[in-house]
C-alpha cells in the first residue's frame, strides 16, 4: 500500500494541489499552518492510498480547514453580542420610558388637581359676590320702598 | 526524522514566493536561512531536464558525499548519499508543479542504514515553467541496538 498526503488549497471556486508529503503528521501540521494563516479560504488534507494488488486508489479527506468557517462562527458570535447588547438598551430604555411616564403622570394628576381648587375657589367667590350684590339690591330696594 | 527542516524550507518559499505561483532562483538567499543552509541544494533543469545540474549545495550534503558536486550533473552524484535519496522525485515536482516532501531509508556503502527526509520545491524565472528546484535533506542513522 502506497500512501500520500495532498494539501490542497481551496480559492476562486476551486481546489488545487500545493504541496504533497509522504507523511500524515507533516501534512497535517502544514495544513493547520496554513489555515491559520488566513491565506486561502479554504485548506484540506487528502489521503491517497494505493493497493497494487488490487490496482485501487482511495481518497480520504482527514483534515479541512476554513476560514470562511472560523469567520462565521466569529460572525454568530458578534451577531449574538449585538442582540444581547440592544435587548439590554431596550430593556433599559422601556423601564426609562415608564418611569417617565409615572412621573408625567403625576404631575398631570398635581395640575388637574390645582385647577380644580382654583375653579372651586373662583365659584365659591363668584357666588358669594352673587349674593352680595343680591344683599346690596334687596337693601337698596327697602330703602326705597 | 527531522520535520522541521522541511517546514522552515517550505516557509521560506512560501514567503518567497508570496502572491506569485513560484519563487526565482534569484529570490533564493543562503544568508536568509544560514541555520539550515548547510542541508539545501539549488538545481538547474533548463539546460538538460533529464540531468539537471546542481548549481549550489550546502556543507553538510557536500560532506556526506565526499566530494565537490557543485556545477556536476545529477547523474554523477554517487548513489547511497543522503543527496542522491533526495534527489529522487524532482521528476514528480516538474511534473506537478508543487513541493513534495519524502522520506525514506537506504544502505550506504559501509552497510550502516540511514533514515532521510527532503523536500524539492519547484523555482521558475518566469512564473510559469519549472527551470529550477530548491531542495534539502537531513538524515539520521538507524539505531541497531
Amino acid at each position: 500500500m502506497i500512501t500520500a498526503f495532498e494539501l490542497q488549497t481551496y480559492n476562486e471556486g476551486k481546489w488545487k494541489i500545493d504541496s504533497i508529503f509522504d507523511d500524515r503528521q507533516l501534512a497535517l501540521f502544514e495544513a493547520k499552518r496554513l489555515a491559520e494563516s488566513g491565506r486561502f479560504p479554504g485548506v484540506r488534507v487528502v489521503q491517497e492510498s494505493y493497493d497494487a494488488e488490487k490496482d485501487k486508489t482511495d481518497f480520504r479527506i482527514i483534515y479541512k480547514g476554513s476560514r470562511t468557517d472560523d469567520e462565521n462562527t466569529k460572525a454568530q458570535r458578534r451577531e449574538r453580542k449585538v442582540k444581547s447588547e440592544l435587548a439590554a438598551q431596550r430593556k433599559s430604555a422601556e423601564q426609562v420610558t415608564a418611569v417617565k411616564k409615572r412621573v408625567a403622570a403625576n404631575a398631570k394628576q398635581q395640575a388637574d388637581s390645582n385647577q380644580w381648587y382654583l375653579m372651586l375657589a373662583l365659584k365659591a367667590g363668584g357666588l358669594g359676590f352673587v349674593a352680595l350684590a343680591i344683599l346690596y339690591a334687596l337693601h337698596i330696594l327697602n330703602q326705597v320702598m | 526524522m527531522e520535520r522541521r527542516l522541511v517546514l522552515r524550507v517550505l516557509n521560506y518559499w512560501r514567503h518567497l514566493a508570496g502572491e506569485k505561483e513560484f519563487p526565482s532562483i534569484d529570490e533564493i538567499d543562503a544568508s536568509d536561512i544560514p541555520e539550515i543552509w548547510p542541508n539545501c541544494f539549488l538545481l538547474d533543469s533548463s539546460g538538460n531536464p533529464d540531468d539537471p545540474v546542481l548549481m549550489d549545495i550546502g556543507d553538510q550534503l557536500q560532506k556526506d558525499l565526499g566530494g565537490d558536486a557543485k556545477g556536476k550533473p545529477i547523474s554523477e552524484v554517487i548513489n547511497e548519499s543522503l543527496l542522491s535519496a533526495a534527489l529522487g522525485h524532482y521528476r514528480q515536482v516538474a511534473t506537478k508543479k508543487v513541493p513534495i516532501s519524502l522520506g525514506g531509508e537506504y544502505t550506504k556503502n559501509d552497510g550502516t542504514q540511514v533514515l532521510y527526509r527532503s523536500i524539492i520545491l519547484p523555482l521558475s524565472g518566469d512564473g510559469e515553467n519549472i527551470d529550477k528546484f530548491f531542495g534539502a535533506a537531513n538524515s539520521r542513522l538507524v539505531s541497531t541496538s
